[in-house]
């Protein structure tokens, strides 16, 4: 038997303007410039929670940096807030900063 | 939040110690506040601190010729945005070598002039190593260089 391992993540929050689906377009469009389009489908990038202002996208642990240089590579601009291994610990996050009185 | 230890901002209280500002010109008296003088002009070289490279490619022979150990070369993540990454990236070695070589030190900064502009504490480090740079290893050698070029400011 065979053990089936999940592959490791990383979720990152993303401080943007326009709209999520365009901003992630954005990040996908230029990531597959930057670093090519094997890269780009090793990232496994995926939109988990379109926000008003703040987006967090979720890429493969192996492409975490490569996803990091795109957001700040990219046009229009966008600056990562946060990165976490999971999503709960992210909100978790994102909420105190909130609470502390943030624009998160 | 951003993992930024440092800013730079106009205006507000100046007397913040935490705060570096970046200046165009030296105060020319001694002043309550920590700054360092920044400008993109090579010819500025014998009073600045820091100078913003913008292409490293035109600006190599004027910076052999006029270059002082010690000072900061400064490249921006902003210009990288609209351009082909791949030459600011080498751009980058480039510079980073060149500091290395000359006694300078390599700055590298967001160049932000609006909040979506700021690039975090990770966002800097991807870029180094992607540009093969230890980050540890900068940060080290930027905290040092820093320490040293604000300890010679004569403070009120």
């Amino acid at each position: 038997m065979t053990l089936k391992r999940r592959e490791k993540r990383r979720y990152i929050s993303v401080m943007h303007q326009g709209l999520p689906a365009d901003t992630f377009a954005i990040i996908e469009r230029r990531h597959a410039e930057l670093f090519g389009s094997i890269a780009s489908t090793r990232a496994s990038l995926r939109l988990i929670k379109p926000g008003d202002g703040v987006m967090i996208v979720r890429s493969s642990l192996a492409e975490a940096t490569g996803v990091l240089v795109t957001i700040a590579l990219s046009d229009p601009p966008m600056a990562t807030v946060d990165m976490s291994s999971s999503i709960k610990r992210l909100k978790r996050r994102l909420a105190k900063v909130n609470t502390a009185g943030g624009r998160f | 939040m951003l993992a930024i230890d440092r800013v730079g901002m106009a205006g507000g209280d100046l007397q913040d110690r935490q705060i570096i500002h970046r200046l165009r010109q030296s105060p020319g008296r001694a002043v309550n506040y920590q700054y360092l003088v920044v400008s993109e002009s090579v010819e500025d070289m014998p009073r600045l601190d820091v100078l913003v490279v913008k292409d490293m490619g035109r600006i190599k022979e004027k910076l052999k010729k006029k270059i002082k150990p010690g000072v900061g070369l400064e490249m921006a993540v902003v210009p990288a945005r609209k351009m082909d990454a791949g030459r600011w990236f080498s751009g980058v070695r480039e510079l980073y070598s060149y500091c290395q070589s000359s006694g300078c030190q390599f700055v590298l900064s967001s160049g932000a002039d609006s909040p979506h502009s700021m690039v975090s504490g990770q966002c800097l480090d991807a870029i180094l190593q992607t540009a093969g740079i230890e980050p540890c290893e900068h940060w080290c050698e930027m905290n040092e260089w820093l320490k040293t070029r604000l300890a010679r400011r004569v403070r009120v």
